[in-house]
């Protein structure tokens, strides 16, 4: 039987096409069809990457290489989860990569970055900025999984499931990583 | 009387779905209380901390493009048929680096090149690269390598008699360990 394949139309607008629709013309040959998953996706992939090397740069070539890989690997997607959660796996483990390679950036103390602005009170405003950068070079001293448990859960507000399927781990063992990173900040934030 | 709460029942009732008998040790446990106390105020903590800057708007105007090129870019790095040592000069001096690295680990301290390594010698350093099956190890030999910079890069593939330990000398001590115990694994598995 010979293998049809549709026709590439100038009116061809996948920009409302759910997910699976996506991939399957993709896989077909429409290349457009990856430029909308890009465009979809780019700010969750980005935003977890930032999140693991705190500094655009690095997030922006990480964010950059997971497109890369998704690009040669939705051949091979079976479709068991979600293409987010998917590409929350490549970007995991594109960050895990890097974080066995590289140390992890220390984040300047640039507390007007990143100022908290519901109080209108200076005072609370830059100490509250001073904290949260604290909290974060905390963070980025944990273990490289136990981080990735950690901004997964509270960042992503993925489910421990979700987060087991991304790390290839069981559900129990996301639940221990996460109980462990949040008990290493405990100390962390002590010290 | 019953056991402490686990790493496990601890993140449970973080979130409000440990089960009513574990709830009821919970209660009446101060220890446990107060690991789960402390567990909510970093929790509480953390996510305050969660804000991040927003790229530029231009950023995201140039990201597909940017993947574009990406994507062409590896493409023509991995293009079936071409020469190992095609693709761009930094490839080029990656591959080569890496090949010095290995004859470096293979034949040290008997002998430093102190002229330009010659051509058959890193095609056979090549080789045994090529050689590397496992993918995320190669990836990891690229990424280290890549970071250097092309002039030190260079400077491996000319060496002067301290060309090699210098170049060794630009990766972090973890980085170095890493990176050895890699290369001794392979070459160990290729004498086997």
């Amino acid at each position: 039987m010979p293998v049809v394949t549709p026709a590439r139309t100038s009116g061809d607008d996948y920009t409302a096409a759910d997910d699976r629709t996506l991939i399957e013309a993709f896989r077909a040959g429409h290349r457009e069809a990856f430029d909308v998953i890009v465009s979809r996706h780019q700010r969750q992939v980005y935003q977890v990457c930032y999140r693991f090397v705190r500094n655009h740069e690095d997030a922006a070539d990480l964010a950059q290489d997971v497109f890369v890989r998704a690009f040669k690997g939705l051949k091979n997607f079976k479709g068991d989860s979600a293409l987010s959660t998917w590409l929350y796996r490549v970007g995991v483990n594109a960050c895990l990569n890097r974080a066995a390679v590289k140390r992890p950036l220390t984040e300047p103390l640039e507390p007007s970055r990143h100022v908290d602005d519901r109080s209108d009170d200076p005072f609370h405003v830059v100490a509250r900025g001073e904290k949260a950068a604290v909290v974060r070079r905390a963070i980025a001293q944990l273990p490289p999984k136990q981080r990735a448990t950690l901004l997964l859960r509270v960042y992503q507000d993925l489910s421990h499931e979700e987060i087991a399927g991304i790390l290839g781990s069981s559900v129990g063992a996301v639940k221990a990583n996460f109980f462990h990173a949040l008990g290493n900040l405990k100390r962390l934030l002590q010290s | 009387m019953t056991h402490h709460l686990s790493a496990q029942e601890q993140i449970e009732a973080l979130e409000g779905v440990l089960v009513a008998a574990r709830q009821r040790h919970l209660e009446g446990c101060a220890a446990c209380a107060g690991e789960a106390a402390a567990l909510r105020t970093v929790w509480g903590d953390v996510r305050e901390a969660g804000g991040i800057p927003d790229p530029s708007p231009l950023f995201w105007d140039h990201f597909q493009a940017r993947v574009h090129s990406a994507i062409a870019e590896d493409a023509a790095r991995t293009a079936v048929g071409s020469p190992w040592w095609q693709g761009s000069v930094r490839s080029f001096l990656v591959v080569g680096a890496a090949a010095l690295v290995v004859i470096a680990v293979a034949i040290a301290p008997r002998v430093v090149p102190s002229v330009a390594v010659p051509d058959d010698t890193l095609a056979s350093a090549a080789s045994e690269i090529d050689a590397l099956t496992d993918q995320v190890q190669w990836q990891f030999m690229v990424d280290v390598l890549g970071s250097l910079e092309t002039d030190a890069v260079q400077s491996v593939l000319v060496p002067s008699a301290r060309g090699v330990d210098a170049a060794f000398e630009t990766l972090s001590g973890q980085e170095r360990a890493t990176f050895l115990r890699l290369l001794e694994a392979e070459l160990s598995a290729g004498s086997e």
